[in-house]
């Protein structure tokens, strides 16, 4: 998600809210009058209905649209060479596999699992690596950036990585 | 996009939440108000009998709201503050983003408290379970429960768990206090 | 080599291109999904397979990945051609998994 979508995803949030609550403001003055606002037409006109009409299926087709725009792109290969006589995919799996065996021998690591996604048109590898309680961070950084340098070679190319290290599944959360 | 541009991006898509679930819920109940509304406002215009409401109604109950209205109008209301609270309040995820080289390394708080909580056990030489951790955005908070008759120095635990914390160099930077309760325990 | 058409069911190349792909690769053939298409004519393959490599650190690695398996593809692409008499307009190939061997060197 870009920042701008992060910062427009707020705005539109607090834009709904106002909506929300002007609608309230609007009622409640209605009932125990604060300010002189002109009273809504009492009866609706039929142009004017069929406008509301339109206007709803607006509505209903642009949130539509912006749900289906989400979607991180979860494509998981993890590189792609392309061609005409034929292409060659390297799926996020191949990594995780290659990951796994190679930090077998760090006991901190309980265990490891990737995914790629693609941002723009780069693909990007996200790690996660799920560890023992009191592991050491530095010892499980430094063991998964060597992977990921070996992971390099292999691939052939120097792919974005992110690295998420996690608890194990029972940890307690001990945040404020 | 250059690799570093690219990175505080990752980084702060991971230690923040994008606020698009809310969004979604959100827009799932604008989905449904707006189909009604535009249920009833057709079937007016077609001449037809309403759903629930004719729309001329919906307007004589807002122009002279009664019980119902006002109730569902203050529902609305806290409704709309709570979006209006989500779009302000920041959104951690409880994660802190660890400098190296390269990767973008994020890490969760669970497993930062563990991490500090194992450095002060280890240089007061207590149990486990005589250390608590509670890492928070921009501070880690660390009680320690000493054995009675070994006396321990707070400001040097805290000493080293601050060493540890700016070695792995946080985004945010978090600072570190470890307290030593008042009272002990007797077997060690 | 004697020119000349062979019959084959589509079932029946699609093993014998799973078999090809299997010994390429050096994985076993029930690890390897083929499927087959007609492209303008020509016979597109796309398969979907696992692939043998050594550990991430090990000595001696040789050539990256993406190197072996586009030399795999024309070995695939070849094998094709003289066994079935297919003409083959391209082989896409999909690591879907790694299988990591030690390498044991024989002396």
């Amino acid at each position: 998600m870009t920042r701008t979508n992060r910062l427009f995803n707020r705005i539109f949030l607090a834009l709904i809210g106002l909506v929300l609550i002007a609608g309230a403001a609007w009622i409640a003055n209605r009932a125990y009058p604060v300010l002189a606002i002109p009273a809504l037409p009492g009866q609706l006109s039929t142009n004017l209905l069929w406008i509301i009409v339109a206007a709803s299926a607006a509505v209903i087709v642009l949130s539509v649209a912006w749900i289906a725009t989400r979607g991180r792109g979860r494509q998981n290969t993890v590189l792609y060479v392309g061609g005409e006589d034929g292409t060659v995919s390297i799926d996020a799996r191949v990594a995780s596999d290659l990951i796994t065996e190679d930090l077998s021998a760090v006991n901190d690591v309980s265990s490891v699992s990737a995914s790629a996604f693609r941002v723009g048109r780069e693909p990007v590898l996200e790690v996660r690596v799920n560890t023992r309680r009191g592991a050491d961070l530095r010892t499980v950084i430094t063991s998964v950036s060597g992977s990921i340098d070996e992971l390099d070679a292999v691939l052939e190319k120097r792919i974005p990585v992110v690295l998420h290290v996690r608890g194990s599944s029972s940890a307690a959360r001990l945040t404020k | 996009m250059s690799e570093p541009k690219l990175y505080r991006r990752l980084v702060r898509r991971s230690l923040h939440r994008s606020r698009s679930a809310a969004i979604i819920a959100a827009l799932v109940g604008v989905i449904l108000v707006a189909a009604y509304v535009g249920t009833e406002a057709t079937l007016a215009a077609l001449g037809r009998g309403p759903l629930l409401v004719t729309p001329d109604a919906v307007l004589a109950s807002v122009e002279n709201p009664e019980q119902l209205v006002l109730v569902v109008a203050a529902a609305a209301a806290l409704v709309g503050l709570s979006l209006i609270v989500l779009a302000l309040v920041p959104g951690r995820r409880g994660r802190h983003h660890v400098a190296s080289d390269r990767l973008a390394v994020v890490v969760d708080d669970a497993v930062l408290a563990g991490a500090i909580g194992r450095v002060v056990r280890r240089e007061a030489a207590v149990a486990e379970s005589r250390v608590r951790t509670v890492v928070g955005a921009r501070r880690a908070t660390v009680s320690v429960t000493p054995t009675s008759g070994l006396p321990l120095n707070a400001d040097a635990l805290t000493a080293s768990a601050t060493r540890y914390l700016d070695a792995l160099e946080l985004s945010p930077a978090v600072r570190a206090n470890v307290s030593v309760s008042a009272s002990g325990v007797v077997g060690s | 080599m004697v020119a000349g058409r062979v019959a084959i069911t589509q079932r029946a190349l699609e093993r014998t291109v799973m078999a090809i792909a299997a010994g390429h690769l050096r994985v076993p053939v029930k690890a390897v999904r083929v499927s087959l298409a007609d492209d303008s004519g020509l016979l597109a393959v796309a398969v979907t397979a696992p692939v043998r490599t050594a550990p991430l650190r090990s000595p001696g690695r040789g050539d990256g990945m993406v190197t072996v398996v586009q030399g795999a593809r024309g070995g695939i692409r070849d094998d094709i051609t003289t066994i079935t008499g297919r003409t083959v307009s391209r082989v896409s190939i999909t690591v879907s998994r790694a299988e990591v061997v030690e390498e044991k060197r024989v002396k």
